[in-house]
């Protein structure tokens, strides 16, 4: 029986041209009608499609239109790489004391002897313009700093620095915070930063300049380690050694005390200066708390290279002293609010992202702060909580998904979300897009 | 048969172009002559293209075609040696890759490739005694794939022939399973306007969510190969198939509320059992389709109740 009359069903010729993608849209739209309602040809386009070998062509790009997340952080992207080279074209100086004083609260050593801050902020003050401390206690410093100017400048000038901050030590130092082990954390972090600092001189500068490469892609690595160690390390040059002892057992809280009146000295808003303050990086989960390790400066990326051009024989030891005083922000999921704490947990402050948002858990590492919700909700954060963006797994908030029940963070840029139903949707650009894995059998 | 040219190619203007896709085609190799080429270019432009294609749409659309393979195809058909052999040292053997994939089964798969090949050397035909199926690749798309198609094609139409003589045998030793049929029939009220509100839901539908949605849910393919189908990733499908099912869903229930029925009777519908419930999804699909054969459709609307 003929079933296949020649006007009834699409010829071979059609059917392939369907399957190869080479149809006009207004074709191809009256052979989908067909297929819809023709089992036997959906038959013959499916075999014919299996039987293609390996490797055959014709697979267009996911991405069928556009999409408002790219969009997004393709404007994220574009504005950090502006704001890097206008920072680099105009002079470093002029740069330099504005950042400075808005990235951190902390340092204004631009004005160290104007105010009797507080001891912190007074020493870190001090800091650069005691360089030649630096000398004294490592005559070759100022050698080694300018050779990792250099290297800085390499490393932004090539664009290696995700590689460089994801290489140097892998991600997110992640610190289990006790009440009763912020010492030890600390002290780790001081022998940590001491090892990296004799082991390469280069490190912190390098690092310095990776971390805001990386800003916007990467997020925590080496530079986090380097960042949460480098205010502990602080004290070490010249007569300020005494100062590991005095400032390693004093912890976040006092740290933050202190920063707070520094800060009320220097802006009268102190909600200003905590929102300004570029430390700290959580991760928390509803029950115990984590912190990692925290990044640096969330200000837009020029800074720590601005103040490396300032060839300055301190210029290393302002990007460390910039840093310092940084309690690792917590982050935690309580009664259906998120909420952060910069102070080691005695305070907790609640955030709210966005109405009707029902958050599940929160995972951070690095500047990187990840929320999920309820139906699939997802906000990112890149500057560790400052702004936010939400994301939409599928592209369009048309499909109903799963609960997040889980948010791996493998790097910064890969990134597992899990759903209740069982979906895993990845991204491994850092969120901009998502793709759902297969699922395993 | 061949075609009907509707669209008259203009040679005069495309002149630069058909010259160009001569060289291009390596027409000369197999023994085609420019003019010849022009005229195989000229009876595929006007199967396809409309009558008052402008000379700009005639040449992207002559730029698209596989002018080599079409070339190929044309040579063989007229008998070319040396088409024949550069055909078989390209093609012989990914056809019969192609055959035992689609057959699943290597006597199977090489006996379709065999008969395929008959048909490529040439099939009776009316007027001039014979005629090559490969004057039926248009070189739209790529021949290898043609020849898949051709074979998957041939694979369904006799593995329909088959089933369909099966299905008999069944109906004969398996009688109980078909008088459950009249059972069905015998519809509740309810059903009826969960059919007539189905059948609208599936009307407002796009046809790719249709096509979506009848290869996920009728042929029971996997989103991989769906995507494989439309060339799309496979997490496009899985959006697709979700959003056309959510909107399917509820145009369903605003359809049952509108019939009457009260949401909570129209969720209660909806929430019954699929297989309890007579509509036949695929026979409403199947509607739609102008079917000269009328057998087909309770052919279809037969497999949909087994």
């Amino acid at each position: 029986m003929a079933a296949h009359a020649p006007g009834e069903h699409p010829e071979a010729e059609q059917l392939n041209a369907f399957a190869e993608n080479a149809l006009a849209a207004q074709e191809r739209e009256s052979v989908l009608t067909h297929l819809a309602a023709c089992e036997d040809c959906r038959e013959i386009v499916g075999l014919a499609v299996e039987a293609r070998p390996e490797g055959a062509p014709l697979v267009k790009p996911a991405r069928d239109g556009f999409r408002w997340a790219t969009f997004q952080w393709a404007a994220v992207a574009a504005s950090v790489a502006i704001v890097t080279v206008a920072a680099l074209v105009v002079g470093p100086k002029e740069t330099r004391a504005p950042q400075l004083a808005t990235s951190s609260p902390v340092v204004h050593h631009q004005q160290p002897a104007e105010a009797q801050p507080a001891p912190e902020v007074a020493e870190a003050a001090n800091m650069d313009l005691k360089a030649g401390r630096v000398a004294e206690s490592k005559p070759d410093a100022n050698a080694k700093a300018r050779g990792a100017e250099k290297k800085a400048a390499t490393a932004m000038g090539t664009g290696s620095g995700i590689g460089a901050g994801i290489s140097g030590g892998g991600f997110g130092g992640v610190y289990k915070v006790d009440e009763g082990q912020k010492t030890t954390n600390g002290a780790n972090a001081v022998t940590k930063l001491q090892e990296k600092k004799e082991a390469s001189p280069a490190e912190p500068a390098k690092a310095a300049s990776s971390r805001e490469l990386a800003y916007g892609a990467a997020g925590p690595s080496a530079n986090d380690t380097f960042y949460s160690s480098a205010p502990l390390n602080r004290p070490a040059p010249g007569s300020v050694t005494g100062g590991i002892a005095q400032r390693v057992p004093p912890p976040a809280p006092a740290a933050d005390g202190d920063r707070t009146r520094a800060e009320e000295q220097r802006k009268s808003s102190s909600e200003i200066s905590k929102d300004k303050r570029s430390d700290s990086v959580a991760q928390a989960s509803n029950e115990s708390v984590e912190v990692s390790a925290q990044a640096a400066t969330i200000a837009p990326a020029p800074a720590p290279p601005a103040s490396i051009k300032t060839k300055s024989s301190g210029a290393d030891m302002g990007v460390l002293t910039r840093t310092y005083a940084s309690t690792p922000r917590l982050w935690r999921v309580r009664s259906g609010k998120i909420e952060s704490s910069d102070d080691s947990g005695k305070v907790w402050q609640s955030r709210t992202l966005a109405k009707e948002f029902q958050p599940m858990n929160v995972v951070a590492a690095g500047q990187q702060v990840w929320v999920g919700g309820k139906a699939g909700a997802l906000f990112l954060s890149r500057d560790n909580g400052q702004t936010w963006t939400k994301i939409s797994l599928t592209g369009d908030d048309i499909i109903p998904l799963g609960d997040v029940t889980e948010i791996k963070i493998a790097n910064p840029l890969l990134v597992d979300v899990i759903l209740s139903s069982g979906d895993d949707w990845q991204t491994n650009d850092g969120g901009k897009s998502f793709r759902l894995l297969p699922r395993k059998p | 048969m061949p075609p009907k040219p509707i669209y008259a190619l203009d040679v005069k203007p495309l002149a630069p172009v058909i010259a160009e896709l001569y060289l291009l085609s390596e027409a000369q190799k197999v023994g085609i002559t420019k003019e010849a080429f022009a005229g195989i270019l000229g009876v595929v432009a006007g199967k396809y293209l409309t009558t008052n294609a402008s000379e700009k749409e005639a040449s992207t659309f002559l730029r698209g075609l596989r002018v080599q393979e079409l070339v190929l195809a044309r040579a063989c058909s007229a008998g070319n040696e040396i088409a024949w052999e550069i055909f078989l040292t390209k093609f012989r053997e990914p056809l019969y890759n192609a055959g035992r994939a689609i057959a699943k089964n290597d006597a199977t798969g090489r006996e379709l490739a065999d008969s395929l090949y008959a048909d490529l050397y040439g099939m009776k035909s009316d007027d001039d005694g014979r005629r090559s199926k490969l004057d039926y690749y248009m070189g739209r798309g790529s021949l290898e794939g043609w020849l898949r198609t051709v074979l998957a094609q041939e694979f369904v139409n006799r593995y329909r022939t088959q089933k369909r003589l099966v299905s008999l045998e069944e109906e004969e030793d398996a009688g109980v399973q078909f008088a459950a049929a009249p059972a069905a029939a015998a519809t509740t009220s309810a059903d009826a306007r969960l059919e007539a509100a189905t059948d609208e839901a599936l009307r407002a539908l796009s046809s790719e969510d249709k096509f979506i949605l009848a290869s996920y849910f009728l042929d029971d393919r996997t989103l991989a190969e769906i995507a494989r189908m439309l060339n799309v990733h496979e997490s496009t499908i899985s959006r697709k198939l979700e959003r056309a099912a959510k909107a399917l869903r509820g145009e369903i229930m605003a359809g049952l509320q509108q019939k009457g029925m009260s949401r909570r009777q129209a969720e209660e519908a909806l929430e019954a059992d699929v297989r309890d419930i007579a509509v036949d999804v695929r026979a409403s699909l199947g509607r739609e389709r102008n079917l000269q054969e009328s057998g087909m459709k309770s052919f279809q609307a037969g497999k949909g109740q087994e």
